[in-house]
């Protein structure tokens, strides 16, 4: 098997730009998404609707604590200026309030002075109906006439809060309608005061000047499909006396109209309900409004609280949502605000951005690859097509479409013109060479021969002791004595041997002496004789 | 290398035409729907089922929007339920914009004169959403009194007529007292002696509360056969007939026998004023089921329902009254929203539910002849639809007037009547006499403003 050197991996050109390339990409992607997550471009779903929603329940219970301020405001000038009336009625008709018991007169009398109050206070107020409930009634002989009490109930005829029709929902019925105010279809004389949540309360037992207004448990309006709360406030006489309670109604409908949130947060549902230990909320006793011209639909069963992050929590029930929850307080009571949307939406919504941030981030790893691939190519094509043309020698005269490039063939065809000068030059001087080594080689085969002659016939001119003297003192000559002494024997003159060794002809003389010292011989001719007659007997 | 580029460049081209194109082949081929269930169209209602008592139309509603609603991308929400005249002036104020009302509802529920005064133009023609073959399961007259000038604007979802409505313990004691029955109530004539009886017996209160006296005696003239013919946007006095019924109307007024109701007859039913009222058979829903008088003592109400009287020996005729939906033109989308709603409340099975619970009588033909087999939910509702069975199989069904300003004089004429029977007795003691009261009444018709 083939094992890889990476180390010594060689790659092209072109992968290597395209390495670069991608690195390139990637790190500028990577700075950008870090840049856009940093400036919180890159929330999460999670985040958004925590945010959003909580944004829309800030509104929602602000609005909320406002209306119940006002209502709270409201139903205290009503209770007192009923107060007010009740008193001079009853100063007028010199009587005290128990006289209203069984007195059809004096309990109509006392809703004929009440009357335009509570219809100028209804008409003034964010609500669905105002009642003024009296401690009396017209009949205390009828059975359970202790929870029957006389009074005036104004209810408006449309959620249309412009259109002033209203109807009698409780009192005398010909009042109504003698002042233009006919009864409802679901008409009765009297309250029943266990009809309304906490409104018995105030009956059953003895109630003292200052006891604070309440907000009742959401009820079904009698004989009616429509449920409603009831803001109560107590009545109370000038000498401290308890006359009945007054105050005003809030419809699930009216509700529902009244507070539909302005937002664009789609199939928002704000509920409003009492806070329970557990944290649930039991849809059949809740109100609850959606988005302004928008839709959505009407939470049902019991919701139980579950945290998600932050301030999110989910509420499962019949259908699940996320939501956020406030707090409000309410005559001493806490109330949950939640503005909550679909789970299913927010399950989308999740799986839709996780899909586009795939989808985009694998769209843009594409395009990047294919992009840096398509450009390296384009870059890299007409420097491998140029150094192909070098390679095949075909540059010359050849034009590229990058300036460097065509500078290099300009180069390189200058190169080639003073390498053809060189040539042609190095050519001459081969032949005059040749010409030179020729006439030298005669000189020399001629100059053998006259060695080979001399050395033949001086053979036996030769002092043995000499000759034994010269090959020792030729193991003694220093290295460049040596390089002279070949030089000599090379046939070089004395002037050839300074040039070649680049030394002064003082310098050779120098080195002439002590070779012709060291080599017992007395002169440069017997010095060649000798070294002639030693190459002779080594070829032999 | 160069082929190289260019075959990565086709390869990039090509992948991206491809998605392109699948894209536009999944968006393009859901279907032809304008609507998204993603985006549900909202459209706002206003109606008239169950004001003040809260309606089962509602209850219709949240089923609509959590069923078929939410898969097709509709959502209905209502704004406003009242009676079908505060309806008719809240259109007009909303269609011409009056500061402080509210924004024009996509659907409504109003009589066709109120669909005429906003000008068919701006409604929805439903034969354009609806097939022929669709229409056709529809009664046809009920068809043709919601089309204005070809256009079927307003879109029958549900109709009435009127019936006599007794409180049935109160009427028990008189009857046993005055031995009379109910059966007397058949005919004019039998209704008219049993008022005069009863406000003697009951020491001079009103036997009956009319809500519709003007059209009760049109359709006397027309059980007398008699062409009612209009002039000046009201009805002509050359309709014998027609004066002769309005004068016995008149007669019992000026008696004290009768009277015009106050708003709805079934309030003058329920504080003790009257024995009985004349209203719209939706009025069954509003009853209430108790009588109280002003010393807080009460009875059951014991609701019986009647057929309307007849002229003794004359052709038996029933109004057929009752708005219908109508949709504002807006939007294409809105359109088919619209569309959708009304096709799903007017099928049959729920049309005959809905109409069961409110007092109506179905839409579509031969549904009335299936009411007999479901379940109602009270004695007063088993006996209205005896009643109205018995309408249905004995009269002949006549529309309502449909032109401009017509109830506005209708109106008119009722509240001179109303103030007339309101200083009755004063009058009587001042010395007036029953035939310059009559006189009265009748110059109230002849001058109708």
């Amino acid at each position: 098997m083939k094992s890889v050197d990476f180390q010594k991996k060689k790659t092209s050109m072109w992968r290597k730009l395209l390495l670069y390339m991608l690195t390139l990409v990637f790190v500028v992607v990577g700075f950008i998404m870090f840049g856009l997550f940093f400036v919180g471009q890159f929330s999460t779903t999670t985040e958004k609707y925590s945010n959003n929603l909580s944004f829309q329940n800030e509104f929602y219970t602000r609005q909320i604590e406002k209306f119940f301020d006002d209502m709270s405001m409201m139903s205290e000038m009503l209770a007192t200026d009923s107060s007010a009336i009740i008193d001079a009625y009853l100063t007028e008709n010199g009587i005290e309030f128990r006289s209203l018991n069984d007195s059809r007169p004096h309990t109509e009398g006392v809703q004929k002075v009440l009357f335009p109050k509570l219809k100028e206070e209804l008409l003034k107020a964010d609500a669905s109906g105002a009642f003024i409930t009296l401690n009396a009634t017209v009949n205390t002989s009828e059975a359970n006439s202790d929870l029957s009490k006389t009074g005036l109930y104004f209810q408006r005829s449309t959620l249309d809060r412009t259109d002033e029709t209203l109807l009698l929902f409780r009192g005398g019925a010909e009042l109504g309608r003698e002042n233009g105010i006919m009864p409802h279809r679901k008409w009765r004389l009297e309250f029943h005061v266990e009809s309304v949540p906490k409104l018995k309360d105030f009956f059953a037992k003895t109630i003292k000047k200052g006891t604070k207004s309440t907000l009742s448990d959401v009820f079904t309006l009698n004989g009616t499909g429509e449920k409603a709360m009831a803001f109560l406030t107590p009545l109370f006489g000038a000498d401290g006396a308890f006359y009945g309670v007054c105050g005003f109604e809030i419809s699930d409908n009216y509700f529902k109209d009244y507070f539909a949130q302005p937002t664009r947060l789609e199939q928002l549902t704000c509920t409003f309900s009492k806070t329970t230990a557990s944290g649930e909320i039991d849809c059949d006793n809740i109100f609850w409004t959606s988005a302004l011209g928008g839709y959505s639909l009407k939470p049902s069963g019991k919701l139980v609280p579950k945290k998600i992050k932050d301030s999110l929590s989910e509420y499962g029930g019949e259908s699940k949502f996320v939501a956020v929850e406030n707090k409000v307080t309410i005559c001493g009571e806490y109330y949950t605000l939640v503005a909550m949307q679909p789970k299913r939406e927010f399950d989308k919504t999740v799986a839709i951005n996780v899909t586009k941030i795939v989808s985009v981030c694998c769209l843009l790893v594409f395009a990047a690859v294919v992009l840096c691939v398509f450009f390296s190519r384009k870059f890299v094509a007409p420097v491998i097509k140029s150094l192909e043309k070098i390679r095949k020698q075909e540059h010359a005269e050849t034009k590229s479409d990058i300036i460097e490039i065509d500078d290099l063939f300009v180069y390189l065809a200058e190169q080639d013109k003073l390498h053809g000068l060189e040539k042609d030059q190095l050519k001459r001087q081969n032949d005059e060479l040749a010409d030179v080594t020729e006439t030298q080689t005669h000189e020399i085969n001629k100059r053998q021969a006259e060695i080979d002659r001399l050395a033949y016939s001086r053979k036996n001119e030769i002092d043995p002791d000499d000759y034994e003297i010269f090959k020792i003192g030729l193991k003694e000559l220093t290295k460049t004595e040596k390089t002279v002494f070949d030089l000599y024997l090379q046939g070089k003159t004395a002037k050839e041997i300074a040039e070649t060794l680049n030394i002064r002809e003082s310098t050779l003389k120098f080195h002439n002496h002590n070779i012709l010292e060291k080599l017992g011989v007395s002169s440069r001719k017997q010095m060649l004789r000798y070294a002639t007659l030693l190459k002779q007997e080594t070829q032999n | 290398m160069k082929s190289n580029s260019k075959k990565t460049f086709l390869s990039f081209v090509i992948i991206l035409m491809t998605i392109t194109i699948l894209f536009t082949f999944v968006a393009c081929n859901e279907n032809n729907s304008l609507l998204d269930p993603k985006k549900p169209t909202a459209l706002t209602m206003w109606h008239v089922y169950g004001e003040q008592v809260d309606s089962p139309m509602n209850a219709y509603i949240e089923r609509f929007n959590s069923t078929v609603g939410k898969e097709k991308g509709v959502v209905i929400n209502v704004a406003l339920m009242s009676n079908a005249a505060q309806i008719g002036k809240k259109l007009k104020a909303a269609q011409t914009g009056k500061a402080g009302s509210k924004d024009m509802p996509d659907l409504f529920f109003c009589h066709s004169t109120d669909a005429i005064t906003l000008g068919k133009e701006n409604l929805l023609n439903w034969k354009e959403y609806f097939s022929q073959s669709e229409l056709d399961a529809f009664v046809p007259d009920f068809l043709a009194d919601g089309t204005i000038d070809d256009s079927l604007c307003v879109f029958p979802v549900s109709k009435s007529t009127y019936m006599l409505f007794i409180a049935g313990g109160v009427f028990d004691r008189f009857a046993a007292d005055k031995n009379v029955s109910l059966s007397d109530l058949e005919t004019w004539h039998g209704f008219f002696d049993v008022a005069e009886k009863y406000y003697q017996w009951s020491g001079g209160k009103p036997f009956c509360a009319i809500d519709y006296l003007i059209r009760l005696t049109e359709l006397c003239a027309l059980s007398d056969g008699e062409t009612i013919s209009y002039k000046d946007g009201w009805y002509d006095e050359n309709n014998a007939a027609m004066m002769r019924a309005y004068e016995a109307f008149a007669s019992s007024v000026a008696k004290g026998h009768i009277v015009v109701s106050d708003m709805y007859s079934n309030t003058q039913v329920m504080t003790g004023q009257t024995c009985a009222g004349i209203d719209s058979s939706a009025s069954v829903l509003y009853y209430n089921d108790e009588i109280t008088y002003p010393d807080n003592t009460s009875e059951k109400m014991n609701l019986k329902v009647l057929p309307m009287p007849q002229r003794a020996g004359k052709l038996k005729i029933a109004t057929q009254a009752g708005v219908g939906l109508c949709a504002y033109k807006t939007t294409a989308r809105k359109a088919e929203a619209a569309t959708i709603f009304a096709r799903w409340f007017t099928e049959e099975r729920r049309n005959s539910e809905f109409v069961l619970s409110t007092g109506y009588m179905p839409v579509r033909t031969g549904a009335f002849d299936k009411i007999g087999e479901a379940a109602f939910k009270s004695e007063a509702y088993k006996n209205l639809y005896n009643a109205l069975s018995t309408t249905v199989a004995t009269c002949d069904f006549e529309r309502e007037p449909n032109f401009d300003g017509y109830y506005t004089k209708v109106n008119a004429l009722y509240d001179k009547i109303r103030n007339v029977q309101k200083h009755l007795n004063e009058r009587y003691a001042r010395g007036e006499t029953y035939e310059q009261i009559v006189a009265e009444i009748r110059a109230a018709f002849d001058n109708v403003d």
